[in-house]
């Protein structure tokens, strides 16, 4: 078979190089954490009722300015992947929150992180 | 009076106390790293500590003619071989030794002081093994090969169960390659041979599969070669491709204690993957790996391979293939593997390549012929032992895309393009963060996709059971791979 790949290597290594990209995107761990703590966010103010519609907003923008920053350098099918498990992620952080009731210390947190989104965003 | 009764009870009871759990234990460098050691009958008891600082309770027969080690947590009597053990400087520092289907198996001190599980398989020719840092050696004799007809119990039990192709027929089955050397290589006359005759395998054959087999730390991996004599044009490419002599290969690595299978590596078109035996309940999103049925197929102990009709690759699953497709049957995986053809039990007549039961062998290794006119150049004896998980482009591609059906460790996730660590223990698994508590602020978290937690799917192949036949364990373990 050796011999096959050596006289075919140059179109076959053409197709393959078009449909293969590299092995996987490095992924920005800034872009993660602001993703981490809108989507933290986010479901803190669902479970424990202390957003209101205008931050909820803010902070799913500043959710999505993450998620793009992050799969920027991705190839589509690794995005696509990457974004399905960004759903799951955020479903299971809803879920696991809703489970009991709020501490105290819900509004705060809420309330603080509600104010960085915006400066996350003009960060960029 | 009553006093005086009580005073009796407890004098008895230190009396039978002292006599019961006193008796002298025998001194080692268990007594450094164990405590609660006692004597009780012919044994010896202990509480001892393993590598990450657990105290496990252990006990070891007495006597022992060596000396006694803590070895991870259990007492193991060092130097004092058991039956059918072969001799050497090794036993000084290696504890059970024992030997289990042609390999030698036992826990090596390391020069940190650690211990190796080491193996090596037997015979060692020079008949002089020695610990080498934790890596059993047979020095001045590499790699010895069995008699003809006595291969390695090992070899035997995983040696491929080879399913055909419903269409193989004319396209070959395996042969000898000594045959082949003699009549095609050596020989003037005749130009091209290949086996077509499927009643040539049938149960019972005798058609030699080759193979080579080595010590990885502690780990033992075959590495089998099947021969062809011809390999046919590819299919909807203009008849290009074809080539005399034709040689494929599936390395097997054998768990630690050699009781199965922990991993297997299919070769195709100069390329490979791996596939693992152990769990594997992580989630699996990308195309290819996570396709048709896990890991691998076993039939009885060996390994099931699908080969390729047209240009006989091995693989771990069935396919009607591509022949459509440019590139046709030689694209990387669309050479039609039905696996409804003729099956091949190659356990017949392994035939070792660190020997010369055959003639062809010897020339090999002088690497110094084609395997026929216009005929490969591939020299199994001279290959190297793989030690990536798999070769090439972990998406699907027509050419060099051995990693698109590779696997990760077990129990990592399996993504598009990379593999994810699974959670540290004692944290929950959130999809791309590992968190420890509920609430956002009292969150121990970090995420999956950096700082060492995601892998390509081309990676270092474990040394141990780790990450193959098991999930990997706290401690170094866990910088797997």
């Amino acid at each position: 078979m050796q011999r096959l790949m050596l006289k075919k290597r140059a179109w076959l290594l053409a197709a393959a190089l078009a449909a293969a990209p590299a092995a996987y995107a490095e992924v920005d761990a800034k872009c993660m954490t602001d993703w981490n703590d809108a989507v933290a966010a986010q479901a803190v103010g669902q479970a424990c009722k202390v957003g209101d519609a205008a931050s909820m907003a803010a902070l799913k923008t500043a959710e999505d300015t993450a998620l793009n920053c992050i799969t920027g350098k991705m190839n589509a099918a690794e995005a696509t992947d990457f974004k399905a498990n960004a759903a799951k992620t955020k479903t299971a952080l809803a879920k696991q929150m809703a489970s009991e009731p709020c501490p105290a210390q819900a509004k705060a947190y809420y309330q603080q992180r509600t104010q960085q989104a915006p400066a996350q965003r003009s960060n960029r | 009076m009553l006093g005086t009764r009580i005073c009796r009870i407890v004098a008895l009871a230190a009396v039978l106390g002292a006599g019961a759990a006193h008796a002298q234990a025998p001194g080692g460098s268990y007594s450094q790293s164990c405590s609660n050691i006692s004597v009780s009958g012919n044994v010896l008891h202990a509480k001892c500590r393993t590598m990450q600082g657990a105290l496990v309770d252990t006990q070891l027969n007495l006597p022992c003619n060596g000396s006694i080690d803590n070895i991870n947590g259990r007492l193991t009597c060092t130097g004092a071989p058991a039956a059918g053990v072969p001799p050497g400087s090794y036993l000084q520092s290696c504890g059970d030794a024992r030997v289990q289907g042609g390999v030698l198996y036992a826990n090596c001190r390391r020069a940190n002081q650690t211990v190796a599980q080491a193996s090596l398989p037997l015979p060692c020719s020079s008949g002089k093994i020695d610990n080498l840092n934790g890596v059993l050696t047979c020095v001045g004799g590499a790699a010895p090969p069995p008699a003809p007809g006595s291969a390695p119990a090992l070899v035997v039990r995983f040696a491929p169960y080879l399913k055909f192709d419903s269409g193989a027929g004319s396209y070959g089955y395996p042969m000898s390659a000594d045959t082949y050397y003699q009549k095609v290589v050596l020989g003037k006359n005749v130009t091209q041979m290949q086996n077509t005759d499927a009643g040539s395998i049938r149960p019972g054959n005798r058609i030699p599969i080759y193979y080579t087999m080595r010590s990885f730390g502690s780990q033992v991996r075959i590495r089998y070669w099947i021969f062809y004599g011809y390999q046919a044009p590819c299919v909807n490419v203009n008849g290009t491709g074809s080539h005399n002599g034709d040689w494929e290969d599936i390395t097997v690595i054998v768990k630690t204690d050699g009781s199965g299978i922990a991993a297997v590596q299919f070769g195709q078109h100069g390329g490979r993957y791996m596939r693992i035996a152990g769990p594997r309940d992580a989630p699996c999103t990308a195309v290819g790996h996570c396709d048709g049925h896990h890991g691998f197929e076993l039939y009885g102990t060996h390994p099931v391979a699908y080969i390729g009709r047209t240009a006989h690759g091995t693989f771990h699953d069935s396919s009607s293939g591509l022949a459509a497709a440019p590139g046709g049957s030689c694209t990387y995986y669309g050479d039609s593997r039905d696996g409804r053809g003729p099956s091949m039990e190659t356990w017949g007549n392994p035939v070792s390549l660190d020997g010369n039961a055959e003639s062809w062998i010897a020339a090999d290794r002088k690497q110094n012929f084609p395997w026929g006119p216009d005929g490969v150049n591939t020299h199994p004896t001279m290959a190297a032992f793989p030690t990536a998980s798999c070769t090439g482009d972990a998406n699907q591609g027509l050419d060099n895309a051995g990693c698109f059906k590779s696997e990760c460790l077990s129990g990592d996730d399996q993504a598009v393009g990379s593999c994810i660590k699974e959670c540290k223990p004692g944290y929950s698994n959130v999809g791309l963060t590992c968190n420890k508590g509920k609430w956002p602020w009292e969150w121990s978290v970090y995420g999956r996709l950096d700082g060492g937690n995601r892998y390509g799917y081309s990676f270092g192949i474990p040394k141990t059971d780790a990450g193959l036949s098991r999930r990997r364990g706290d401690g170094g373990e866990w910088n797997l791979p």
